[in-house]
């Protein structure tokens, strides 16, 4: 799996599960959590998400704004785990 | 001689002096043994409080220290034992020194039976300066290694700075393992731009303090927290209002002190605030205020409590999901500041607003919150009432809550008792608003040459008649 399809996962997922919106327009620089569309709760899911859809764990300390804040983000650091 | 060294709070004059002698050693002894030297001033400035203080916390290095080997050492069952002893050893520690009367545990019973007074044992001090903080430092310490997030730390006297580093030992910032071990082994670099950041938030925490919160502190009518039922809701909610800013300059001013304080050390302690009263919302505020505590609390008790909940079921949409872990989080972080019902209240109340905040969000269509003056006004005002436990005790605080609904004059307005608190009041929203750009005093240096010469001016000479009145009160959460 590469980061393009990681990618594509997670935005359908952010879209239908965190924005509820599933025609929102979600770039992948889009910064989530800085401009408010996500929260502490919102990583919560995507590290559990993480967890059942790409089978890697990111650890509690590691699901915070400068590592976390956009798609680019998110699908760099699952791959990281993924090849670790 | 000894007075002056006696307790040194860090805006006494004695910490200064204390910090510039530090400061000569440790520049002159060779880079290996300036870790030691750091170590040394701990635990000579624990001494100062009380020389059990600084005993205890070798003690708890120590544990600490060998808990992290065996963590490390071992494997799958034995691993989690390790963990859970370290656990309950550092909670049981805080528990006792901070909920319990020692005068009343059956061993100190037996010493006094043997003819030793509580007098002799210091029971009313026997709090360690700064035991909530290190306490938490020595969980998430162990946790990680667990976790094997970090490596274990080998070096002792790596992990008794850890805990002990005196900029930060009264009230934190709460700091993380790694990124101080980090700095511990990295060369220290005092150039022109990290001597002037330091000394400028030593400035600005001391006038955060002393200008600004202990002069709201002297001018709060005392009557309105004890007697709230004599006055009505224009004077309760200034002075609440009031109340909030002094304690938000208390703490900031004091994390602006330390920081600087560890900066001339050639060490970065972590943010605490970012200008918590322009929120605008509930999460919005806990990721503004006291945020060492606040990340304290997401990566070790909130998200390993929503991730359990979400394996079990995923939706973002179930309720309890949405309430548990603010709840959950925000009780601990109750328990934490205090051994009395009403903080257990002002973490449920903090819980509850920010669970209702969640389930609205999630029932919500996505669009970013409006960042409106609206929204920062609303989210202050409804703090505001509910932190009203953080202050007051349950009786105290339904009083205050009655007076809310109680409409009448304005009875303490006169020019007299408002014209210090106005001041000071709309300086500290003068420095958060040019802190902005920077997101903290660094801000300040944008200011033209004229404006920082003049309030560097003004701000020296009220310090110096602020010292002059010796009128510098203890910081507030140097009490947690």
């Amino acid at each position: 799996m590469d980061q393009n399809e990681i990618k594509a996962k997670l935005r359908k997922f952010i879209c239908n599960e965190i924005l509820n919106n599933a025609e929102y327009p979600l770039k992948d620089d889009e910064a989530l959590i800085t401009s408010g569309l996500m929260d502490s709760f919102s990583l919560a899911q995507v590290g559990v998400f993480a967890e059942l859809e790409f089978n890697v764990y990111i650890p509690d300390p590691e699901l915070t704004v400068d590592r976390m804040n956009t798609l680019d983000d998110m699908s760099a650091r699952i791959l990281e785990k993924m090849q670790a | 001689m000894t007075d002056f060294f006696s307790n040194l709070s860090i805006t006494t004059l004695g910490f200064f002096a204390f910090v510039l002698i530090t400061f000569g050693i440790y520049y002159l002894v060779p880079r290996k043994a300036q870790n030691l030297v750091l170590l040394l001033a701990s635990l000579v400035f624990c001494i100062t409080w009380n020389w059990t203080f600084a005993l205890i916390l070798v003690v708890f290095s120590i544990i600490n220290y060998f808990l992290a080997l065996q963590i490390d050492s071992s494997q799958d069952k034995a691993r989690l034992r390790w963990l859970w002893t370290g656990i309950v050893l550092n909670v049981s520690a805080l528990l006792f020194y901070k909920y319990f009367d020692q005068s009343q545990v059956i061993f100190f019973k037996a010493l006094f039976r043997l003819g030793v007074t509580p007098t002799q044992l210091e029971l009313s001090i026997l709090q360690p300066i700064g035991i909530s903080f290190y306490v938490l430092q020595a969980i998430s310490y162990l946790v990680d290694i667990f976790r094997k997030q970090i490596a274990v730390n080998r070096n002792f006297l790596e992990v008794s700075l850890y805990l002990a580093y005196f900029p930060k030992l009264l009230a934190g910032p709460i700091e993380r393992a790694q990124n101080f071990f980090d700095q511990l082994r990295a060369d220290r670099v005092l150039d022109n731009q990290q001597l002037t950041d330091s000394l400028l938030k030593i400035f600005v925490g001391l006038s955060r303090k002393i200008i600004i919160s202990d002069t709201i502190l002297q001018t709060i009518p005392r009557g309105v927290f004890a007697n709230p039922s004599a006055y009505s809701i224009m004077d309760l909610v200034f002075w609440w209002f009031a109340f909030g800013v002094m304690v938000y300059n208390d703490f900031a001013g004091y994390t602006s002190i330390a920081r600087g304080v560890s900066g001339l050390f050639g060490i970065q302690l972590s943010p605490n605030f970012e200008q918590p009263f322009f929120s605008t919302s509930f999460l919005d505020f806990w990721n503004r205020w006291h945020m060492s505590l606040s990340n304290w609390l997401r990566d070790y008790i909130y998200l390993p409590v929503s991730r359990a909940m979400l394996r079990r079921n995923p939706s973002g949409r179930y309720l309890p999901n949405l309430i548990v872990p603010p709840l959950v989080t925000m009780l601990v972080s109750g328990i934490w500041h205090g051994a009395a019902i009403h903080f257990i209240l002002w973490g449920l109340l903090n819980g509850a607003v920010q669970a209702w905040e969640r389930v609205q969000k999630s029932r919500r269509k996505s669009a970013a919150p409006p960042l409106t003056k609206w929204a920062i006004i609303g989210t202050i005002f409804v703090l505001l009432i509910i932190n009203v436990p953080f202050k007051l005790d349950i009786a105290g605080a339904l009083a205050f809550w009655s007076g809310l609904f109680r409409w009448g004059p304005f009875q303490t307005f006169t020019l007299a008792t408002t014209l210090k608190p106005f001041f000071v009041i709309a300086l500290s929203f003068y420095l958060d608003v040019k802190q902005l750009p920077e997101r903290d005093e660094r801000g300040l240096l944008r200011l033209p040459k004229a404006t920082q010469i003049f309030l560097l001016a003004a701000g020296l000479f009220l310090l110096f008649l602020a010292t002059r009145q010796q009128i510098a009160a203890p910081f507030i959460y140097q009490e947690f």
